[in-house]
């Protein structure tokens, strides 16, 4: 069954980019632009994978990350893989703190992101 | 200590304590000197009273013995006169004769008085007619015996006595009752002591006292033996009586209460007057109760003897030792007695005087001198008793005038020790005191300089250490924002290279010239960035604007149309055209930027919809430009922080910009007079720009 994947990027060249990506690479993906339209998208189905920007706007990756603790359904939260921008041990130790699976920094090497993307859904 | 008492101390100490020493010393010494004037008066006037009181008893022992030789005399001229007359051929009268009578136990005795002698035979010797006719030869004395008796008042009788015991006396009286029948005269002591064992130099003698047969009471007399040759042929005496002797005792003029008593060789006192029987206990004998006839020699009892009182002793030792001298006796207190050998009779003459009258001066001397020292002494006492409670006062006063600036300044020097470092002083009538605590006020004063000038340092030193973090958080957030803002363009450009590296040959022209692009577009917002960074930079330099203030008119109405036209799409502005003709007095520069920033900043929040409305109005002194968007607002945290340098909103989607913007433009306004502010109004955020408003002489 194909793994589906909820994309949450503002940057709408990246989105275009990181779609492309994984749907090549076989994966369903769904693209969220900010926050909180991301929360609505993980409240509304089940993801296998989330891929997540920090820095968007509305609700932040983290606090999305943190808000999808909770899911309708008895749903359990899905892997994160963070990205950022930021490249700020703080922001990693959250990151760690609130349980995500990753957090990768821009730019991104696709093909060291597939991986992690499989190794993450090979260990779930 | 308290230092109340530690002054009455030193004070005692230093001023009552030698004084008093002192004080007293010289008043021991007064009165030990006193002491020694008086034992020295004492002593003085002791060998001095001596002296003249042996003087005085010489002088009066020679006046009796003088007067007493005359007796003497007297008696041996009547001693002459006896022998020539026994020897004579005088012849009785015949009324002599009748005179006579004899009585049956063979005693003859004259019966009347013819104004001159009585005579009285006794019968213990049986007298006959001749020897009563050799005895009548005496009448021949009779005018001597007469004109010695009536010579002399003192004189009580005179008379001769033959060995067989013939009496012829004058003056005259009844002899055959007053003598005792067969009386010996030879065995009285105005007989015997006359005879040739007792007077072997055959001169006058005196007798001791002893009461007279004759009836005249208590007496001495001289008497003289009558020597016929070898034969004693009888005694004659001239007679005194003691009373006569102490009279003459009396007469004497003795200080001191003195008194004189005459004590014969034997030691026993013939004359005392009134003023001794008190210190002697006695009586003195003048008079005799002649209830019988003296039939033997009838002296003074031992109680005037001198040699037997136990009180008299001292005195009887002296008079043993040496014809004159002197003793002390104690009878009812001290008296001095001085004696001397009275000429002739070698009676002794002691004068006896009262050791307290001879004292007296001296002693009322000492009684005054102690008097004296009494009044000194309580002078003494007075003035220390009051010097003392000046002392005390003083002592108080001071202490209270030390005390009080000492409190003082130990209260200064907590409150200045506590923080409290201006202080007043009241001052201190004390020199050292009122230097001291003024000094303590000045030191305290420079304290307070010095920590005033500490917390001034203090806070400049903490002010530059805030602005040194604000650096630092500026620096690291510029870090921040520069990895942010370069890295997603960057991801862009490295997404867009991966994706044509791997599908270079699958794409067409088309969708490759778009990624291009694409990849292009990121890399000059990339040069953008750092285009708009170094200007932001270049323009911060400080000073810049401040430097060069260049305020000026501006017409907000223009200026809004012109920079909101500019940069705000055309369907989302609306411009509010309220007070179009505002006139702003500022910088054109830092208007300009301030209103582009806020502009940018609405655009960058808005979430690239809804509309952005402009506002220009007066307020005040003031003219404003107001900037509202739709874009929801921002929370608390984030109006604090937006506006610092490099403070990016979270909410600025996809936006470039790097905090620059809105920090400058609230600088630079700052610096020329204005202000900006950012507050939530209903559905968005509204960026105030404000401005002094030109006044009407400025307007271009």
């Amino acid at each position: 069954m194909t793994a589906r994947i909820l994309c949450i990027e503002d940057e709408p060249g990246l989105q275009e980019d990181i779609t492309l990506e994984l749907e090549d690479a076989g994966y369903a993906v769904d693209l969220a632009g900010d926050g909180a339209a991301g929360l609505a998208a993980l409240q509304a189905r089940a993801y296998d994978l989330v891929l997540c920007d920090v820095q968007v706007p509305h609700l932040s990756g983290t606090e999305v990350l943190e808000a999808a603790a909770v899911l309708p359904e008895g749903r359990v939260r899905p892997p994160f893989l963070m990205l950022t921008a930021y490249s700020d041990p703080a922001l990693r130790a959250r990151c760690d703190s609130l349980g995500s699976a990753g957090l990768l920094v821009k730019p991104v090497d696709y093909g060291q992101l597939l991986a992690r993307i499989a190794a993450v859904l090979a260990a779930r | 200590m308290p230092l109340r008492r530690w002054l009455w101390l030193s004070y005692l100490r230093a001023a009552i304590i030698p004084l008093l020493v002192i004080e007293v010393s010289f008043l021991l010494i007064y009165w030990a000197s006193n002491a020694l004037v008086y034992r020295e008066n004492i002593a003085t006037v002791g060998t001095l009273s001596r002296s003249f009181l042996q003087d005085v008893a010489r002088r009066e022992a020679n006046v009796i013995g003088r007067e007493l030789a005359g007796y003497s005399t007297d008696a041996a001229v009547l001693a002459r006169q006896s022998l020539r007359a026994l020897n004579g051929n005088h012849a009785p009268t015949a009324a002599e004769r009748q005179r006579y009578v004899t009585d049956r136990d063979g005693t003859i005795y004259t019966r009347s008085d013819n104004g001159t002698t009585a005579s009285y035979y006794s019968n213990v010797t049986h007298p006959g007619a001749r020897q009563l006719e050799r005895m009548l030869r005496l009448g021949a004395l009779d005018p001597l015996m007469i004109d010695l008796q009536q010579s002399k008042p003192d004189v009580l009788s005179v008379y001769f006595n033959s060995r067989d015991s013939y009496n012829r006396i004058y003056p005259y009286f009844d002899a055959a009752t007053q003598y005792p029948r067969g009386m010996d005269i030879t065995s009285y002591n105005f007989y015997y002591q006359a005879d040739a064992a007792h007077d072997p130099q055959r001169k006058p003698v005196w007798t001791d006292a002893y009461v007279d047969p004759a009836g005249h009471g208590w007496m001495v007399s001289a008497i003289a033996p009558v020597w016929n040759g070898s034969t004693l042929e009888g005694v004659v005496g001239i007679d005194i009586g003691l009373k006569a002797m102490i009279d003459r005792l009396m007469r004497l003029d003795l200080p001191w209460g003195a008194y004189a008593i005459l004590v014969d060789r034997n030691g026993r006192i013939i004359a005392m007057p009134p003023a001794g029987e008190g210190d002697f206990g006695l009586k003195e004998l003048t008079s005799h109760q002649y209830s019988e006839a003296i039939q033997k020699d009838s002296f003074k009892p031992e109680s005037f003897d001198i040699n037997r009182r136990p009180d008299t002793r001292t005195l009887a030792a002296a008079m043993a030792r040496s014809p004159q001298g002197n003793a002390v006796l104690t009878f009812d207190g001290t008296h001095l007695a001085n004696f001397v050998t009275v000429p002739g009779p070698g009676w002794r003459l002691v004068v006896i005087a009262p050791e307290a009258n001879i004292n007296a001066p001296a002693d009322a001397l000492r009684a005054r001198l102690l008097w004296v020292s009494y009044a000194m002494l309580a002078g003494l006492l007075l003035f220390y008793a009051a010097f003392f409670f000046v002392l005390y006062r003083r002592s108080r006063e001071m202490s209270g005038r030390v005390a009080r600036p000492l409190q003082e300044i130990s209260g200064l020097m907590k409150r200045i020790g506590s923080g409290e470092y201006r202080q007043d002083f009241r001052g201190a009538a004390v020199v050292e005191l009122d230097e001291l605590g003024r000094e303590l006020v000045a030191t305290g004063s420079r304290l307070g300089d010095a920590y005033d000038e500490l917390v001034r340092q203090e806070q400049v030193v903490r002010s530059a250490l805030e602005r040194q973090q604000q650096v630092n958080e500026q620096q690291g957030r510029l870090v921040q924002i520069m990895s942010h803002e370069l890295r997603t363009p960057l991801a862009i450009v490295d997404s867009g290279a991966q994706i044509i590296e791997r599908k270079a040959e699958d794409m067409a022209p088309a969708d490759l010239r778009r990624r291009t692009e694409r990849m292009r577009g990121a890399v000059r917002r990339i040069a953008q960035l750092l285009d708009k960074l170094v200007e932001s930079l270049s323009r911060d330099v400080p000073g810049d604007v401040a430097a060069h203030p260049m305020q000026e008119t501006i017409a907000l109405g223009p200026l809004v149309r012109e920079r909101a036209g500019a940069a705000i799409p055309a369907g989302r502005l609306a411009i509010d055209p309220g007070e179009d003709e505002v006139q702003a007095w500022a910088d054109p520069r830092a208007l300009k930027g301030a209103l582009d920033a806020v502009l940018d900043n609405a655009l960058r929040y808005s979430g690239g919809a809804g509309t952005i409305t402009v506002r220009t109005r007066r307020a005040g002194e003031e003219a404003l430009i107001e900037v509202e968007d739709s874009g929801g607002g921002l929370d608390e945290d984030e109006l604090a922080e937006i506006g610092k340098l490099f403070y990016r909103g979270r909410n600025a989607a996809g936006s470039t910009g790097a905090g620059v913007s809105l920090h400058l433009a609230r600088k630079h306004l700052a610096e020329t007079g204005g202000r900006l502010e950012l507050a939530n109004r209903a559905g968005g955020l509204c960026a105030t720009i404000a401005v002094p408003l030109a006044r009407s002489g400025e307007a271009e």
